[in-house]
């Protein structure tokens, strides 16, 4: 066997390039059904944990897809936003714990979520650097907006305008980081966590006899403008280009109109207990009801049931890929068979069985297989590290 | 001692075949086979060695009757007791010098390929000139060193039995000249019995035998082209 194994790795060898080939074609054929497959169930999985995680979702009426995928991946703005006063209704039943959530904004492409300090508690989040905010105008952000954005508390936060053509709009706003969550492996990684009130100060919500700043072409310095004569924010291009909440200016800074109206995306509804969620459940049921709520294991349930239509498509689709390539690898070693008869006549003529030529080419399938499952074992422990997505379910 | 006794042989497909009543070659004798194209002269080889299965008949080397071997049994013999060259070289060109030299040792597990092997196989490539060629590609050679490397494998085995098939047909004159020394002075050294299948005849007179296809009264061989076997008179050995 040492004798076989040594001709056909010599063989391979001497036509490396056209054995690489076949190897990146079996890779192939082995990754994308076991790399799919690893990529949907890790998915199904991260979906699935974090929908058990969060019992009950309240929000505007609309789709029950956009407010799950809302409420847990901060993703899929609703169509329509419900108000605080829904918080304070689901509170007031006693039926359950309400944490809003308000999430329309951005910063460096990382949402920003106003909530309270429930939140970082119901999911566990702990802070690794620094502190949680004290005052508006600080944020908490999640390990990996840290890593990217190489932000360390103390450090500023620009969040992003809503429309960049709404020159009418609130002037962005400087956040200053107060604190690095700890890694969570979860979508609040990727998040911005902001109190309730810098989430409407962001909105344009709230404002403050402050002083907006004007950024400096040739560095991160600051000057002071003045706008303290206004009621409000007076917006010039030329002068202002972002507001700053300090420990000075903080205590002007406040809100009009009634706070019950002031808006949520989302509030968590988390019950006491079943016949809690029960309770609330029912009250939700009237149809003219502005708001609605969810259960998001329901909901992504059925996403996942998308999921796994999807991917046995995918995977009826490799089986016939695979087909296709043991055909042109069947038609591949015939032709090569072929080509070598002189070869292998001189073998047999030597004094070699012709059933070492059925080993010869044996031991250099297998070498081909292994490789290529060694090249696509290599590939997938390569994504998942590589890619934050692509990971195993446990 | 080769024996061959009523020997007949006929391809499936063609009808072709030889028929030998009985030949003698005694070991270490240089023999010759001549004739056109087609006469059989590889055919014979290839009954010697066992590669083809006469109908009729024995073959015998050093009394060990082949006729009787099966299959795995006359590939041992062929491996152990034969070494073959080949007009076209026939070397795997995926192997260099020094794997081709050994290629009968990865091919057939009867054969241990240990280190004093590979002693052997610096020394046989010393003796016929390839001692600085061992690592070197077979596409890198000329003609004669790729005939040099066929005669080393053949010869690896130390075989009782050197069978060259037309080995200087594709050689110029200087080098055929070369190739056919070293046959012979290494059929000498190994004390092997030599058959070589040749169109030369300039080479004829180095043989102790020639047997002659053209001439089945002399040679004592029967070409048969889809007639029935007529056996011929017995050929005794020359002296």
């Amino acid at each position: 066997m040492n004798g076989t194994f040594r001709l056909a790795h010599r063989y391979l060898w001497h036509h490396r390039w056209r054995s690489t080939v076949l190897v990146a074609c079996l890779t192939l054929t082995i990754l994308l059904p076991i790399g799919l497959r690893i990529f949907t169930i890790g998915f199904e999985f991260r979906l699935t944990t974090r929908a058990k995680s969060t019992p009950l979702v309240v929000g505007a009426a609309g789709s029950e897809f956009d407010l799950a995928l809302h409420s847990l991946y901060f993703r899929a703005q609703p169509s329509r936003e419900t108000t605080i006063s829904e918080t304070n209704r689901i509170s007031n039943s006693g039926l359950a714990q309400a944490i809003p959530l308000f999430v329309r904004f951005k910063a460096e492409n990382s949402p920003i979520v106003g909530t309270t300090a429930d939140y970082l508690s119901f999911r566990n989040l702990r802070v690794a650097k620094g502190r949680t905010w004290k005052r508006i105008g600080e944020c908490l952000i999640g390990s990996n907006v840290a890593a990217r954005l190489y932000l360390e508390p103390g450090d500023g936060l620009m969040t992003e305008p809503e429309d960049v053509f709404d020159l009418e709009g609130s002037l962005p706003l400087k956040m200053q980081v107060s604190g690095v969550l700890a890694e969570s492996s979860s979508p609040d990684d990727n998040a911005v966590f902001v109190d309730m009130d810098t989430a409407w100060i962001i909105a344009g919500i709230g404002h403050g006899h402050a002083s907006s700043k004007k950024r400096s072409a040739s560095d991160n310095t600051t000057e002071g403008v003045d706008l303290s004569e206004s009621d409000t924010l007076v917006h010039d291009s030329l002068i202002s280009e972002y507001t700053e909440i300090t420990a000075e200016n903080a205590s002007s800074f406040h809100f009009h109109g009634d706070r019950n109206s002031f808006p949520v995306t989302a509030i968590l509804a988390i019950p006491h207990n079943e016949e809690s969620e029960t309770l609330l459940m029912g009250r939700y049921l009237a149809n003219d009801d502005p708001a609605q709520i969810i259960c998001p294991v329901e909901v992504i349930d059925e996403l996942r049931e998308i999921v796994v239509r999807i991917r046995q498509f995918f995977e009826a689709t490799f089986i016939a890929m695979t087909c296709v390539t043991m055909a042109l690898l069947g038609l591949f070693i015939v032709l090569s068979v072929q080509l070598r008869q002189r070869d292998f006549s001189t073998m047999f003529r030597i004094g070699c069985s012709r059933f070492v030529v059925l080993r010869l080419v044996g031991c250099e399938l297998l070498i081909l297989f292994v490789l290529s499952s060694l090249v696509a074992t290599f590939v997938i422990f390569g994504l998942a590290v590589a890619i934050p997505g692509f990971s195993f379910p446990l | 001692m080769i024996e061959i006794d009523d020997l007949e042989f006929r391809y499936d497909h063609d009808g072709f075949g030889l028929c030998i009543s009985s030949l003698r070659i005694p070991s270490g004798e240089s023999v010759a086979l001549v004739g056109p194209s087609g006469c059989g002269k590889t055919t014979l080889l290839n009954l010697l060695v066992g590669i083809a299965v006469p109908n009729e008949g024995n073959i015998r080397f050093e009394g060990r009757e082949l006729t009787r071997l099966d299959d795995a049994a006359r590939r041992a013999f062929r491996i152990s007791t034969a070494g073959m060259v080949f007009q076209e070289f026939e070397l795997l060109t995926y192997l260099n010098v020094e794997e081709n030299i050994l290629l009968p040792f990865l091919l057939n597990s009867s054969l241990r390929l240990t280190y004093e092997t590979k002693k052997n196989v610096s020394e046989l490539a010393e003796s016929l000139g390839l001692g600085t060629l061992l690592k070197r590609s077979i596409d890198q050679l000329s003609h004669g060193e790729r005939q040099r490397v066929a005669i080393a494998r053949a010869l690896m085995t130390n075989p009782a039995l050197l069978l060259a098939d037309e080995p200087t047909g594709n050689l110029d004159a200087a080098t055929r000249d070369q190739i056919v020394n070293l046959l012979f002075e290494q059929a000498a050294v190994k004390q092997s019995t030599l058959f070589m299948a040749t169109h030369d005849h300039s080479l004829i007179d180095r043989f102790d035998r020639v047997i002659d296809f053209s001439c089945p009264d002399e040679s004592g061989i029967e070409l048969l082209r889809n007639e029935p076997a007529h056996p011929v008179p017995d050929v005794e050995p020359q002296p």
